[in-house]
């Protein structure tokens, strides 16, 4: 089948929780993990990163509280932090495990950052985003 | 001597009416799958309809219209499940105690449609569904095919193919 060896035999996602959800993005979105510290988040030469909630990102209803674990994320316009909930874990999943949106949920999501949809038989639903699709200044 | 009719002698005369009826074996029948909205009856055609699903887990998606309930886990496909009674300009309800998801595919796509209740799935001939009663609302026009009297109610045939491709659009 022409093409067909060309299909990646699975996809490596970083996990985390937002809320009640369970999200993921692909590994190279990921610049670093770290404990989410009461100092404002900082890059390497000491520059103040913007930081938000993953949570508040996806437009769910508040407070969201920072559980301790953040992502250093990158974005064409430069990192930023997001603090996200436990676990946060790397996996890989089968690629019929992988979901394009469906058609009516494509068209009506106003989330231009949610990319596609992954089964998992234990945690149910993930939220496979891609954050360079975020607008910048981060809303 | 006047004697009244009984109830036996009145189911009867119903029952030998109904049984009496010819059926013309030629003419073309369509399959309805005809159920509840908020008290309403109403049909699509079962060409229209995969299967028809008990209520089960719909998985909330974030960013999406109310009249979006979700998506849910088909054998392994991810399907998205619309809220009808939003679509038809009705406020959005929860799930009744006898709610289904109705497949749907038309205009080019598929998703789960929630709906009250199925009641029935059968064959009426082509010519018992009538032209869209002029009263309707301006915005149902477009999305009613017909109307079929079922078990003496009227019965609202939906275009699911006009509804999908209205709400990819941005209707409800």
């Amino acid at each position: 089948m022409p093409g067909a060896g060309n299909a990646p035999a699975s996809l490596t996602l970083v996990t985390f929780g937002a809320g009640t959800l369970r999200c993921a993005v692909e590994p190279y979105q990921v610049a670093a993990l770290s404990l989410a510290s009461l100092d404002a988040p900082r890059d390497d030469e000491g520059h103040a990163l913007p930081a938000r909630h993953a949570g508040t990102l996806l437009g769910l209803p508040g407070p969201h509280i920072a559980t301790g674990h953040q992502l250093r994320m990158r974005h064409p316009a430069g990192l930023f932090a997001l603090d996200v909930g436990e676990p946060v874990a790397l996996r890989v999943f089968p690629p019929d495990a992988i979901h394009p949106l469906p058609p009516l949920l494509a068209a009506r999501c106003r989330l231009p950052f949610l990319r596609a949809l992954a089964l998992d038989p234990t945690t149910g639903l993930i939220l496979i985003l891609d954050w360079i699709r975020l607008p910048w200044p981060l809303p | 001597m006047n004697i009244p009719s009984s109830t036996l002698d009145e189911l009867l005369a119903i029952r030998r009416e109904v049984s009496g009826r010819t059926v013309d074996v030629d003419e073309k029948t369509v399959q309805l799958v005809i159920f509840t909205l908020q008290g309403e009856w109403l049909a699509f055609h079962g060409d229209k309809i995969r299967e028809i699903l008990p209520y089960g887990r719909v998985f909330f998606v974030p960013g999406c219209p109310d009249s979006l309930e979700g998506v849910i886990n088909v054998r392994g496909d991810i399907i998205s499940v619309i809220r009808l009674e939003m679509l038809l300009g009705h406020p959005g309800t929860a799930p009744s105690q006898h709610a289904s998801i109705l497949l749907g595919q038309g205009g080019g796509m598929q998703s789960g449609i929630r709906v009250d209740e199925v009641l029935d799935v059968r064959e009426v001939p082509e010519s018992a569904i009538l032209a869209p009663p002029g009263t309707l609302p301006d915005h149902l026009r477009p999305l009613v095919l017909g109307i079929v009297t079922i078990r003496t109610r009227p019965v609202l045939v939906l275009n699911l193919g006009r509804l999908f491709e209205d709400y990819q659009r941005g209707l409800g």
